[in-house]
């Protein structure tokens, strides 16, 4: 069995059972020294973790298992700059879950998954003897409902997070935990956008073949062509929640990324994901509209000829009208959300969040276009 | 940057990413087959010039086919990136194969990171020049 110790603010292992009895032998640990193996929940005291140990060498040193953290072989003003942390995020550094400070990775413990500094050693340990929960800076941050849904329910916590999300984005995601894994707001996000993209699917290949129908009647082929879109239809309800998958993980990492380009990045990765995995969801049924008005739009046009292709286009109008607001509140939320999680103004999480659109989209000639027509303007 | 073991509870980045890029490019893939609709460049339909993702569908269906060359020329950006993932996967592969510790990023200096910033406007223009000039 493997064991892994806390040293000097560093974690060390994985030793075998004999060697951590060699070690407390030796005075490198004490019973207090923090330990964890497979199995266990966190980080505990060698003493509670294994209480059968061998006692510790007399006169061992109950500092040297301390949150004193020196490293051989960096220069002692470094090192002490890099103990005091930074209030701004640096690449590579990590925010101390209790301190909200930023420290390179070496100044930084981590207990039960959460990364603390050297400063919050009396406060993790107070909470480990009493059995209390773990410190942290997050309070207030405990939404949204379905961060709750054992205790709410699936169908309520889902139902208000949506709505939270879409009629109060700031205060839902001022108050949104940002801490605790990505399979919540993954699970969120995968059953309202892979039923909205089913849904999607199958409007569309309704509508796809109403124009086949319209269109080819009993003409040789027809039948191929509606095989060839049965299976397109069952293609992209296979695919869709694999597609919601994949667009969680690609669209927070361009939006990450480029917060990290824009030195906006002041929260980890779980940060943005959970953030735009709860934006995302909350908007599916919004982008099932969407996709409806351009299907509908699209039999207005390819079924011109036909005396229901009247009713049918507006249909799609109305709908295609209402996309646009439905954007312009899409971003207005995504801005909000990912400003109010990250810590961040509102205009930086604009630009991280423009920035793939506008760069994918040539917006570069856009800038340009309006670059040079502000000078015309102005000369 | 430094090799360092994963510690417990941390998001192990190697494991998500190589999943996230092999199902995408299995998804992908099995889009380009069955002949799924692709949609098209906004940009390029109302203004007849490419943008910078323009030529990327075409680049990954001339890399499946092996034209490396062509590949590149349809669109180097996208080429490149792709053999940037394709380099992370296979790290991220021998790591979780091999059970070795990871590569994590330590404190950038302000110069390289302004340096990388640079660098990436510039390739962005660069390859939207290229692809403007090659009429992609």
């Amino acid at each position: 069995m493997n064991w892994y110790y806390e040293s000097a603010g560093q974690q060390q292992g994985p030793v075998a059972e004999s060697e951590l009895d060699r070690l407390l032998a030796a005075g490198t640990i004490n019973p207090d020294t923090l330990v964890w193996r497979e199995g266990m929940a966190g980080w505990t005291p060698l003493r509670t973790a294994r209480p059968s140990a061998p006692p510790p060498a007399a006169g061992a040193n109950e500092d040297a298992a301390g949150w004193e953290v020196t490293r051989p072989g960096t220069p002692a003003t470094q090192q002490a700059s890099d103990a005091a942390g930074s209030d701004v995020p640096q690449p590579g550094w990590v925010r101390c879950t209790v301190t909200g400070r930023y420290f390179p990775p070496s100044e930084i413990i981590y207990i039960e998954g959460k990364p603390y500094c050297a400063a919050a050693k009396p406060q993790v340990v107070a909470a480990m003897q009493t059995g209390a929960v773990l410190p942290g800076n997050e309070s207030g941050r405990e939404g949204p409902a379905w961060e709750h849904r054992e205790q709410l329910g699936m169908m309520k916590a889902l139902i208000d997070t949506t709505k939270a999300v879409i009629t109060a984005p700031t205060h839902t995601f001022t108050t949104m935990k940002r801490e605790g894994g990505l399979q919540t707001p993954m699970v969120y996000y995968l059953i309202l956008g892979s039923a909205a993209g089913i849904l999607s699917q199958i409007i569309m290949s309704i509508l796809q073949f109403g124009t086949m129908a319209s269109t080819m009647g009993n003409a040789p082929g027809a039948g191929v062509a509606i095989g060839a879109g049965v299976g397109g239809l069952i293609f992209g309800i296979i695919a869709a929640p694999l597609q919601v998958c994949i667009g969680a993980f690609v669209g927070a990492g361009m939006v990450h990324g480029c917060l990290m380009l824009l030195k906006a990045a002041n929260q980890p990765f779980e940060t943005t994901f959970r953030t735009l995995c709860y934006l995302y969801g909350a908007m599916a049924p919004a982008q099932l509209i969407i996709a409806v008005a351009v299907g509908f739009g699209t039999l207005g046009m390819t079924t011109g000829g036909v005396p229901s292709a009247t009713g049918v286009g507006m249909f799609g109008l109305l709908l295609g009208g209402l996309t646009l607001p439905i954007m312009i509140w899409y971003l207005y939320m995504a801005i909000v959300s990912l400003a109010a999680t990250q810590e961040i103004t509102r205009g930086r999480a604009a630009a991280a969040l423009l920035l793939p659109p506008l760069v994918c989209c040539g917006g570069f000639a856009l800038i340009a276009v309006l670059i040079g027509a502000a000078a015309a303007v102005n000369s | 940057m430094k090799w360092r073991r994963l510690h417990p509870g941390e998001l192990d980045h190697e494991l998500l990413w190589l999943i996230v890029s092999v199902g995408t490019a299995l998804v992908a893939l099995l889009w380009l087959r069955f002949g799924m609709p692709m949609p098209p460049c906004v940009w390029h339909e109302l203004t007849g010039v490419p943008c910078i993702g323009c030529g990327s569908t075409r680049c990954v269906r001339l890399l499946v086919q092996g034209a490396w060359g062509a590949a590149f020329a349809m669109n180097p950006l996208t080429f490149t990136a792709l053999a940037g993932v394709v380099i992370y996967d296979l790290y991220a592969a021998a790591v979780l194969l091999l059970r070795l510790p990871r590569l994590r990023p330590g404190k950038w200096p302000a110069w390289l990171g302004w340096t990388t910033r640079i660098a990436i406007a510039i390739a962005l223009v660069a390859n939207w020049a290229w692809l403007i000039a090659r009429g992609v």
